[in-house]
Parts: C-alpha cells; sequence; structure tokens
C-alpha cells in the first residue's frame, strides 16, 4: 500500500476569482473521504486540484513522492474519475467507453472486452454494453462512468456527484463498490450532497466559498458522525 | 432592432459563414448569368451554382438552428408559436441574407467586369451592368437562399421543447424529408447522366428546358458526396468490428467517430460535388485548349503562312525561288470542291517534312508526314523562266501545207493563260529545217505549259499530210524531251501523237485545229483522304479536281484523320503534280506559302521582296486569336464557375469543421481523463483527416472522369463545323486525378488543420466548466 494524497496549502485563482484558500489535507488510503458543501462551494474544483487536472495557484498536491500536477492537465495513471457530467465519449458504445481507459493504460486487447463486460456487470448494466452512450438514460450513463473509473483499479478514485441520478439501490451499490476500492487499499474522494454517500464514508470535509469549514474524522456506518471528531 | 444586431454580433463565427456563402452565391450566379449574356453561351451554368448554394446553405442553416435550440426553447416557453416562432428564429439569417445580397451584387458586378476585360476583347465598356436577367436571377438567388435556410432550420425549429432543451446532446437520426432528399438528389443525377448521353451536344432533353450535359456535373457531384459519405460510414463501422482488437488507440477511435457521426462528411459532401464540377471544366478548359491548338495549327499548316493571292503556281514559284534547296518554304493550296461535300488541299509534298516538320504531330494531320511519299506518282510540274520560245518544223512536213500555226498556250505565275504563236513559212525545199522563235511575256518568274494547238491546211487530194514538230524549247526548257503529249482522239487526229522527240500533226482539208497536252494534264494522281470521305466518280473510277479544276483519276493511297487548312474532310494531293498542265487555279482557291519557324531572316526577305506575298500569320499570334473569339468563351464562364463553386465548397469545408469543434473538445476532454494520451487523440484526427482525403479524392476521380465523359461534348464548348477539328470528349485521366487529389489534399489539409490542436488544447478540466460545483 502506497502512501496518503497530499494537499499542502493549496489555493486555487481563476480569472481573479480565489475558487479555493489555503487547503491542507491528507488523503489516506483505504479510506472513503466524503466531501460536502453547497453548489459552487469549490467541491469540484478541490476535486479536480487533488486529481491533478488543475494546477493549484499556490502549494502542491503529491502522491508516491510526485506531484499529481503533470504539467498537462491529464491525471496520472494511478488516478481515476467520475465526473458530476459523466466524461462520457459519445463515439464510443458503453463498454467501448469502459475498454478505452484500460488500452490507455496497457492492457493488451485481448483482456479489454472481457475485463469492460466484467466492470458493467459489477454495476448491473452488462446488457448494455453494446449501446452508444447517448442512448442511455443519465443514471446509466452515470453507472457507465462509475464502471469505467473502477475498472482501471486505481490508488486514486476521485468521484463527482457519482450517485445524483441513481436510485436507492444503485446508490448504495456503487458505494459498497467505492468501500471495497478503498478496502483495496485505494483513496477514494466522493464529492456529494448526499447524507446517504456522507454515511457510508470514512471521513467527511465539509467545504464552504472554498475553505474547509467542518471535518469528521470518522462517520459511522449509519451515517452519524462520531462525537468530538469536527474542528 | 437592437436585440436582432446583439444576436447577430453574438453568433459572429456563424453569422459571419452565413454572410459568406450568401455574398458568394448571388456573386456567383450574377457573373455566370452575365457572361452568358455576353459570351451567347447557355445560362443553364447558374443552376449549378444554385444546387451548391441551396445546399451548403441548408446545411449551414441547420447547424446554426441546432446550436439556438436552448433559445428557440426559451422562446416557445415564452408564448412563441408557429409562424411567431419562425418569425423570431429567422429575422436574424434573413437579415444577414439581406446584406450578403447587397455585397454579393456588388462582388459579382466586379468579377463580371474583371472577367470580361481579361477575356473578352468585344466586351467593351458596361460589362458589369446588370439587365432585366440578372435582377431576375439575384431575386431567384435570393428566394432559393431563403428557401434553403428556412429547410435547414426547419427541424430545429419544429421539433418539440422536450427535445430542444435535451443537453445530453443526443444525435438525432437522419429525418425522413433529408433521407428522401438525399435519394432525390441520387436519382436526379442517373436521369441527368442518361439525358446527357441521349442528347449530346443539344439543349433538348428535360423538355427543352435545361441542357442535362450543364447540370449533370452538379448532379452526379452531390450525388458522389451522397454516396461517399454513405460508403464512408459503411467502411468505417465495418472497420470498426474489425479494429476491436486493435492495438493502435488512433485507428480505434477514428474509425468509431466516422461511423458513429454523419457531420463529419458535411463539408466533404460540398468539396467532393464542386471538385466534380471543377474536374468537368479543367477536362473542358483542356479539350477546349487543345482543340483551339489543333484547330490553329490545320489552319496554318505551318509555323508562318503567307498568304499569295496570284494562285497556286505564283506560290509555288515563289517558295523555290526563295528557297530553291526546299528546306524552309512550302507552297500549299486549298480549294472547295465543286459540290462542297469535301474541300482538296495541294502542297509541295517533297518539302513537307523538312517545312512542317512536328507541327501538326499533335493534330489529326500528324501521320501526312508518313505517306507524302505515294502521293509523288506521275510528271511533276515544269516551270520554265525565259523570255522567248522557239520551236523546230522538219521542212519537208511543211512542203505541201499551207498556213500552218502552232499556238502554245502557258500559265504565267501573274495567274493568267498567255498564248505564244509560231507560224513557220514554207520552205524553199523538202530538206532541213525551219526554227521559229517568239518572245515570250510574263515569263520572268516562271510560267508552265498548258497545251498546245496545231492549225494547218493541205490540198484537197492527195495523201495525208503531216507536221512534224522535232523540237519546242520553252523559256530554255525542251518540251518534248519527255514523252506524253496526248490528244483528244477523233477523225482529224488519227496518225496524230508524240513519237520518240517527235511531235506529229496531222492536217486535213478544213483547217482543223488538233489540241495537244501535256502528260500531267491528264495523269492520274495519287491521294490521302481522310476516312469516310466519298470521292466523285467517273466511268473509269475515282476522279479529283486539280488546282484549275480539271479532272484527274485519283487513286487514294491512304488515310489520315484531318487535313491542313481544310480540316477533317477533304483529299491531299500532291502541288506539282497536279498543276503539270494545268491552268490558272480556280478563284476559289487559296494559295499559302507556309515557312518553317526557324526559316533565315534571308529567305524571308527574298520571299518579301518577290512581291506574291503579303502579312504572314504566326503560330502564337493566331492561337491567341482564337482563344479571343467569343464563341469560344463558354469554357471561361465554366471556370469562373467552377471557381465560385470552389469558394461555395470551402466556406461549406470551413464552416463544418469549425461548427465540430465543441463537440470535438469535449470528446478529447472526456478521452483525455480516462488517460489516452493528446497523441493517440492527435493520431486519430489525422487518420480520419487522411481517410476522409482519400474518400473525397476516389469519389472526385471517379466521378470526375464519368461526369466528364457523358457531358463534355454536350457542353457547346466550341463552334462545331463538318470540317473542324472534333472536341476531344474523353476527358485526360491526368486531368481529373489532378482534380482529385487536390479535393483530397484539401479536405484533408482542412480537416486536419482544424483539428491538429483539439487534442493538446482540451484538457479534462474543460468538462469542468460544465460542472456545477
Amino acid at each position: 500500500m502506497r502512501g496518503p494524497l497530499l494537499l499542502d496549502q493549496i489555493e486555487l485563482v481563476i480569472h481573479g476569482k480565489q475558487i479555493l484558500h489555503p487547503i491542507s489535507l491528507e488523503l489516506q488510503p483505504g479510506e472513503v473521504t466524503a466531501v460536502s458543501g453547497p453548489s459552487g462551494s469549490g467541491k469540484t474544483s478541490l476535486l479536480s486540484v487533488a486529481g491533478g487536472l488543475l494546477a493549484p495557484t499556490h502549494g502542491a498536491t503529491e502522491y508516491d513522492g510526485r506531484p499529481m500536477w503533470q504539467g498537462d492537465g491529464d491525471p496520472r495513471s494511478e488516478v481515476a474519475f467520475v465526473l458530476q457530467v459523466y466524461g462520457l465519449v459519445p463515439i464510443l458504445s458503453a463498454q467501448e467507453n469502459v475498454g478505452v481507459a484500460l488500452r490507455a493504460r496497457g492492457v493488451p486487447v485481448a483482456e479489454v472486452d472481457s475485463r469492460a463486460a466484467q466492470a458493467l456487470d459489477r454495476f448491473y448494466i452488462g446488457d448494455l454494453g453494446d449501446r452508444q452512450v447517448e442512448e442511455l438514460s443519465g443514471g446509466q450513463m452515470q453507472r457507465v462512468a462509475c464502471a469505467r473509473a473502477f475498472v482501471v483499479g486505481a490508488q486514486v478514485l476521485l468521484a463527482d456527484e457519482p450517485t445524483s441520478e441513481l436510485d436507492e439501490g444503485n446508490r448504495s451499490h456503487v458505494m459498497a463498490e467505492m468501500r471495497a476500492e478503498a478496502a483495496d487499499g485505494a483513496i477514494v474522494v466522493v464529492a456529494t450532497h448526499d447524507d446517504a454517500v456522507v454515511a457510508a464514508a470514512h471521513r467527511h470535509l465539509i467545504i464552504d466559498e472554498g475553505r474547509l469549514v467542518d471535518r469528521v474524522a470518522r462517520v459511522a456506518h449509519r451515517g452519524r458522525p462520531a462525537a468530538g471528531a469536527t474542528w | 432592432m437592437s436585440q436582432l444586431v446583439r444576436g447577430i454580433v453574438w453568433r459572429g463565427r456563424q453569422t459571419i459563414t452565413l454572410f459568406l456563402l450568401g455574398t458568394v452565391v448571388v456573386a456567383g450566379c450574377l457573373v455566370a448569368v452575365r457572361f452568358s449574356e455576353l459570351t451567347d453561351t447557355p445560362a443553364g451554368s447558374v443552376g449549378v451554382l444554385l444546387l451548391l448554394g441551396v445546399v451548403a446553405l441548408s446545411a449551414q442553416a441547420a447547424a446554426s438552428a441546432r446550436s439556438r435550440r436552448p433559445e428557440i426553447a426559451l422562446a416557445q416557453i415564452r408564448g412563441r408559436h408557429g409562424v411567431r416562432l419562425f418569425v423570431y428564429f429567422l429575422t436574424e439569417p434573413f437579415a444577414v441574407l439581406l446584406l450578403s445580397t447587397v455585397a454579393g451584387v456588388l462582388l459579382g458586378r466586379l468579377v463580371t467586369r474583371l472577367a470580361a476585360d481579361r477575356w473578352l476583347e468585344t466586351a467593351g465598356g458596361g460589362a458589369e451592368r446588370i439587365g432585366r436577367l440578372g435582377w431576375s436571377t439575384v431575386a431567384i438567388t435570393v428566394a432559393a437562399s431563403v428557401a434553403a435556410v428556412l429547410a435547414g432550420s426547419w427541424r430545429s425549429v419544429r421539433e418539440p421543447l422536450v427535445e430542444q432543451l435535451d443537453s445530453g446532446h443526443r444525435p438525432r437520426p437522419s429525418a425522413t424529408v433529408v433521407l428522401f432528399g438525399q435519394t432525390v438528389v441520387i436519382v436526379a443525377a442517373g436521369i441527368a447522366a442518361f439525358q446527357a448521353t441521349q442528347h449530346p451536344g443539344s439543349r433538348g432533353g428535360w423538355a427543352g428546358i435545361v441542357n442535362p450535359a450543364l447540370i449533370s456535373p452538379i448532379l452526379l457531384g452531390l450525388a458522389a458526396g451522397q454516396l461517399a459519405a454513405w460508403g464512408l460510414r459503411a467502411s468505417a463501422a465495418l472497420a470498426s468490428r474489425r479494429s476491436r482488437g486493435a492495438d493502435r488507440i488512433g485507428v480505434f477511435l477514428a474509425v468509431r467517430r466516422m461511423a458513429r457521426r454523419s457531420d463529419t462528411v458535411v463539408g466533404t459532401r460540398l468539396v467532393i460535388a464542386a471538385a466534380v464540377v471543377t474536374a468537368v471544366t479543367a477536362s473542358a478548359t483542356n479539350a477546349v485548349g487543345s482543340w483551339q491548338d489543333e484547330s490553329t495549327r490545320l489552319s496554318l499548316g505551318g509555323p508562318r503562312q503567307y498568304p499569295v493571292d496570284s494562285g497556286a503556281l505564283a506560290a509555288y514559284q515563289a517558295s523555290h525561288l526563295a528557297d530553291p534547296a526546299g528546306r524552309w518554304l512550302m507552297a500549299m493550296v486549298s480549294a472547295p470542291d465543286g459540290s462542297e461535300s469535301y474541300r482538296r488541299i495541294f502542297a509541295d509534298t517533297d518539302r513537307w517534312q523538312r517545312v512542317v516538320g512536328d507541327f501538326l504531330d499533335s493534330t489529326g494531320a500528324g501521320s501526312v508526314a508518313d505517306q507524302t511519299s505515294q502521293l509523288e506518282v506521275g510528271q511533276p510540274l515544269g516551270v520554265a523562266t525565259g523570255d522567248q520560245a522557239s520551236m523546230v518544223f522538219t521542212n519537208r512536213s511543211l512542203i505541201g501545207v499551207s498556213q500552218v500555226m502552232v499556238t502554245l498556250n502557258y500559265a504565267t505565275s501573274g495567274g493568267s493563260i498567255e498564248p505564244v504563236t509560231f507560224r513557220p513559212k514554207r520552205p524553199a525545199s523538202g530538206s532541213g529545217a525551219t526554227t521559229v522563235v517568239t518572245r515570250l511575256r510574263g515569263c520572268d518568274d516562271g510560267c508552265s505549259v498548258v497545251g498546245l494547238i496545231v492549225e494547218g491546211f493541205r490540198p484537197h487530194t492527195g495523201k495525208a499530210r503531216f507536221v512534224d514538230i522535232t523540237a519546242i524549247d520553252f523559256g530554255g526548257q525542251s518540251l518534248l524531251a519527255q514523252a506524253g503529249w496526248t490528244t483528244t482522239p477523233s477523225e482529224s487526229t488519227v496518225g496524230s501523237g508524240q513519237r520518240a522527240d517527235q511531235l506529229t500533226v496531222g492536217l486535213n482539208y478544213f483547217g482543223d485545229p488538233t489540241s495537244f497536252y501535256p502528260a500531267g494534264a491528264t495523269q492520274r494522281l495519287a491521294a490521302l483522304t481522310t476516312p469516310g470521305l466519298s470521292l466523285d466518280s467517273s466511268r473509269k473510277g475515282a476522279i479529283a479536281y486539280a488546282v484549275d479544276g480539271s479532272e484527274h483519276l485519283v487513286e487514294e493511297v491512304g488515310h489520315v484523320t484531318a487535313l491542313p487548312m481544310i480540316g477533317r474532310t477533304g483529299a491531299l494531293l500532291d502541288l506539282p503534280r497536279a498543276m503539270a498542265g494545268g491552268g490558272s487555279t480556280i478563284a476559289a482557291a487559296q494559295a499559302v506559302i507556309v515557312a518553317r519557324a526557324d526559316t533565315p531572316a534571308t529567305v524571308l526577305e527574298l520571299l518579301g521582296s518577290s512581291g506574291a506575298v503579303g502579312e504572314p500569320r504566326a503560330f502564337t499570334s493566331s492561337l491567341e486569336r482564337a482563344q479571343r473569339r467569343p464563341e469560344v468563351q463558354g469554357v471561361r464562364l465554366y471556370t469562373l464557375m467552377s471557381g465560385f463553386a470552389a469558394l461555395i465548397a470551402l466556406l461549406g469545408l470551413a464552416a463544418a469543421v469549425s461548427g465540430q469543434r465543441p463537440e470535438r473538445q469535449r470528446e478529447a476532454a472526456s478521452l483525455r481523463v480516462t488517460g489516452v494520451r493528446a497523441r493517440h487523440i492527435r493520431a486519430a484526427h489525422r487518420r480520419e483527416a487522411m481517410w476522409l482525403a482519400v474518400w473525397a479524392g476516389i469519389a472526385v476521380g471517379v466521378t470526375g472522369w464519368l461526369a466528364a465523359r457523358l457531358t463534355l461534348e454536350g457542353l457547346s464548348l466550341v463552334p462545331q463545323t463538318a470540317y473542324s477539328p472534333v472536341l476531344q470528349g474523353e476527358p485526360r485521366w491526368s486531368t481529373v486525378a489532378v482534380v482529385a487529389v487536390g479535393a483530397g489534399l484539401l479536405v484533408g489539409l482542412v480537416t486536419w488543420g482544424a483539428n491538429r490542436r483539439i487534442a493538446g488544447g482540451s484538457p479534462p478540466s474543460l468538462l469542468r466548466e460544465e460542472m456545477t460545483g
């Protein structure tokens, strides 16, 4: 198991607007961290900086001894994202969307289809593999986005509102899968408005206007924060 | 109003594209119709630009309408429906079209003026003036543009609110009416192509309204574009299945994009259509250029041509005096046949190889050079120069006869027939000979014998009497040295004729004259004829008429496709042999001297000083004059039309690829967030551009050749007569290939140029801008 994902005094200013104020965090492997806060509070920006999609204006993000920001906006290969807008490729089918992440990581093409199909099965959409993603409903697209992120066995999994379009059953399943990923040693960070997701996380961060205003170090499985754990 | 201006400015790229397209379509149609008026060529070519313009404008309007879906939805929510919604949506594009019409009229006038100044020597001022036909064309073009915008926007404006508000960028299947339209274009192209083959060179076909040859190229082009689009998607779909196991992500992505996105070929279709029109125009330009070159070469016969007014003998003699060795000058005479069924050309063929050289090699007369030796059959013309002639009679033959008179007729190089008379005196005894010497007139520059007439009386009783002429000297030329003097057989000419080097003439009681003709006057000639030529015939066989109009039996010794000065129907005979014993040149004949391009100045000065020749016509200047003739300007019209078609296609292609940019950026960002590197996405874009280029090139190559093959003969490119060279209706592969490669490169480079920075410029954070947090 590798070390934590470190955010050291990161700040983000875009077009003169302070999106994130200095934030320092240490995100541990094996933990699911929920980040919640009002819309526009900076959740997505925090995930983007943490995952190396955006360069922090000040400060640094580091994982496994190397910076997350690689200079071109591409995430490192150990990182996987579930984007709020899914980020699916419209010219590809559901299975190809999942498979392309494997191809990008050099998985032998002979294995790609079977692993992609397994990933879709994992989210109960194996029968939709040949469908163009544009033909899927919002919830189905969201599960394809989850399958694509989960299939690569990422060490850092960053999910932005991964359950916003899902019914309760699927939401629980996705969270269970996230915990399973964490159990395998991944660092899992979920931006969410959903209390159920927060409840399923090991740790809860609250962000407002670009600042961390509250933190729950441990979250009970039933969704109740442990006493005295806030700051 | 302010909202209208704001909307026009806000949609900068779309506004500019629509404005430019409208401007080019109006200007192109106006130029086409005005230029067709100036050159008296069919105005139907306007239809080409109108069709292409309608397709391009409707595609642009459809793209613009798709991007305005949320705005249309908002207008619906605010209570605008039906006509009010259309008025709201179309006010902007119609305002832009109005502006583009004004700009198009100004541009059209400017281009018309420049083109007329450049190409039409008879245009003078006012070429750009727009008449009733011009304004009608502008009105029709604007109406068609408005209809195209309305049709292109129809679907997006009429679709349900829920679809207009869908932000999922879901692809809509093609509307039935669009598929129907695409099918109609393909069917129409097939019908037009069939009509073009059924009515080559006519304006018949569809009730005589539209020349199928004019409209076929654009219909075939549009059909080819559509078929190429379908073919591209089908082949990409096939490749998608085969590339499931492909290692290379670039191929994997490229084939899937082409198989699943129809917008990639929108601009390419326009380029294919315009390029097919260009291929036909280029082939037509080639064909007309070759035709003009061949016509000019054939009309001249040699690199330089000097007219000779005094007839065939003058031309022949002037060329021989100025160039005795026969290296630089050659006389030629063309003469119409009496029946006008064919024309004849007479040339001093002994000089052909040296003087004409390879000048006619590229024409239908190219094979003449190899066959001229077959024409040199029989006695050639004998030309005498001098001022006196003499005739020797045996005294024995003059005893017992009275009033003997011999008239020798000869043709002068001045074109006249002159007689000279010999009257021998009765000798004192029967031994020895009597010589009569006479002065010649007009033989300083050369003359040739036409014939001689012998008259005289013998006594009523006694045996037959014959006058024997043992020598005739004509300007230093012995006329009895060669056998061949003949006379018309009759009762009075029994016993008359040439025996060895003596001419014996029988006299009768009544003094009837006996005519003799030199050998050449009745000799059989050889001729090269054009295929299918039907020579006149007599009881003895085929005949041809010599330079003086006299009949000669003729033998066809070979065939050539065309002949200098007379074109593709006629016969070529050897001039010296056709003139031998002949009289003056018929009035309708045209005598010339052709000269090599490198003829020394001294030879030309000598020729000029003879006074026989007029102002020369050189090949280059003659070709330039031929190229400026109004009746061959049709190809200029097609060139202008192709230029405007290319502009429309280029604008359409640029608008299409730039319109795809936002979606491609999202796609690239989505791929990069999964770990696909920018270089792989770039490779996919590069392969896609290459694939499009190859398909465009193949479609243009095949369809361009087919369209040119089917329509060239029907385009009324040159004035065709029974004698003019045939316009080459077979397109050159090389020309079509150049256009096809150019079209492929254009599609490839524009597509690649527009997309090559997308991968690197679309980081995953681009998707963040669409996020809410």
